[in-house]
């Protein structure tokens, strides 16, 4: 093609002229020689140089029309928007107008408002994008369980929690932690660590059998002196000649004000003292003794 | 001694002395004959940021838990002198710089100045060098007008 060659040509010409120390008339004539060869073959190649008073023409091709005008309305929207992009004015075929307008007038258009741009935009998410991108993802997935359709559930069956930011980190580095979407190492190994403390908890080792009452973590009523000491005064209240055997022992046990004189005094000594737990042993204790 | 003194005009250049000081004039274009044309950007003052105009520049170091908010800063001030340089007497707006992950996205709007050819060449060049030196994909997303958008006259 001819124009490649006339823009070297020219090119050229600009070039050499302050090197071989041509005065200001004759680089104009060089130039204006090398015009008339190319001015015949067509204008296209003539880009404007800076504008040498005479040849003020602006041979340049016109923007063409925005792709909105060619935009059919049952378009397929994710080919035009696959990704997060910049708002394009002459892509998106909407007539938005954005901005505080004018005293009298209106928003500012869409065509070259910065505001539009600044603002991130979801165009890429509409509903058939986000479609299609569950349609991909289909194939790697399972059946959510059934069983497991309220909150206390899932609580219940999976105590354990992976916490995840909604964020990604965004910066030149992909070293910070943050920048990454999933702990994926971390989670690892938490998982393992749980497992190894699972089973380990459940191993019993043989000096655990040798756990005395000062090593209990809990308080337990049975065999507790308390229990006892309530038991005997109770066998001493009533009536003296019924005997002192096992089995009335046990039937003491299983009356409510017993009962409820050991919940409260489990509950003290697990919790503490409190106000509420003493109320609970005043109210026992006279419950037992029929005050 | 004396005589090596000038006998100049006694001019204090202490800021408190003169009322005019008290006004403020960040980022402000004061109103004039009204036959300059000004852009959405230029016309509203800083304190309509978050109000009347957005952001800038996006990206998540400003928040909570989050550091290197300062670099991310200078990187913005360095690419921005450097868009307009690279790309002198094209801009019509400010350069809005969005990080999404580790790409940095500059998307600017530039005028109609230079043939496409120059306007490809100018971004590949902008893309590679600013990628090559703060070690991450960086991508330009231009827009061209054939004018500025003018807001208002002031």
């Amino acid at each position: 093609m001819a124009s490649p060659s006339s823009k070297a040509f020219l090119s050229l010409g600009r070039i050499y002229i302050p090197l071989l120390g041509f005065n200001k008339s004759s680089g104009k004539v060089t130039y204006a020689t090398a015009l008339s060869i190319n001015s015949s073959s067509g204008n296209k190649g003539l880009p404007d140089r800076g504008g040498r008073g005479s040849l003020g023409r602006r041979p340049r091709r016109d923007a063409g029309e925005p792709r909105t005008e060619k935009m059919p309305v049952d378009q397929d929207w994710t080919a035009v928007y696959p990704a997060a992009a910049p708002f394009r004015p002459s892509s998106v075929p909407l007539p938005v107008r954005m901005g505080y307008p004018v005293k009298g007038g209106i928003p500012p258009e869409k065509k070259g408002n910065l505001e539009l741009i600044k603002i991130p935009n979801f165009l890429h998410l509409t509903p058939a994008a986000i479609k299609k991108h569950c349609e991909a993802l289909k194939p790697f997935c399972t059946e959510w369980p059934s069983a497991l359709d309220t909150d206390a559930k899932c609580d219940e069956h999976f105590p354990i929690k992976v916490e995840s930011t909604d964020y990604v980190s965004a910066g030149p580095s992909l070293r910070n932690l943050s920048a990454r979407i999933v702990h994926l190492r971390n989670y690892d190994y938490a998982m393992y660590l749980l497992t190894v403390l699972y089973h380990e908890s459940w191993k019993t080792e043989a000096w655990e059998a040798e756990k005395t009452v000062a090593d209990m973590e809990e308080y337990s009523w049975e065999d507790s002196p308390s229990q006892k000491n309530v038991l005997d005064l109770l066998l001493r209240m009533k009536v003296a000649g019924e005997g002192d055997g096992e089995e009335v022992r046990q039937q003491l046990l299983g009356r409510r004000e017993v009962q409820e004189y050991k919940d409260s005094v489990t509950r003290l000594k697990n919790e503490g003292e409190s106000e509420s737990g003493m109320v609970q042993y005043k109210e026992a204790v006279k419950k037992v003794f029929n005050l | 001694y004396l005589q090596n003194k000038k006998t100049a005009k006694f001019y204090p250049s202490i800021r408190f002395l003169y009322p005019s000081c008290h006004r403020n004039r960040a980022a402000r274009i004061r109103v004039g004959k009204g036959d300059r044309p000004v852009t959405y950007e230029q016309a509203h003052h800083p304190h309509h940021i978050a109000h009347r105009k957005g952001w800038l520049s996006q990206h998540t170091s400003n928040l909570k838990g989050e550091d290197r908010a300062a670099e991310r800063t200078i990187e913005d001030v360095f690419i921005r002198r450097f868009v307009f340089g690279t790309f002198h007497g094209c801009l019509a707006n400010e350069i809005v710089i969005k990080r999404r992950g580790n790409v940095l996205s500059v998307c600017a709007v530039m005028l109609q100045k230079l043939p496409p050819q120059k306007f490809y060449f100018l971004i590949g060049y902008t893309e590679s060098l600013l990628s090559h030196f703060y070690k991450c994909p960086v991508k330009l997303e231009i827009q061209t007008l054939q004018d500025k958008a003018v807001y208002k006259y002031l």
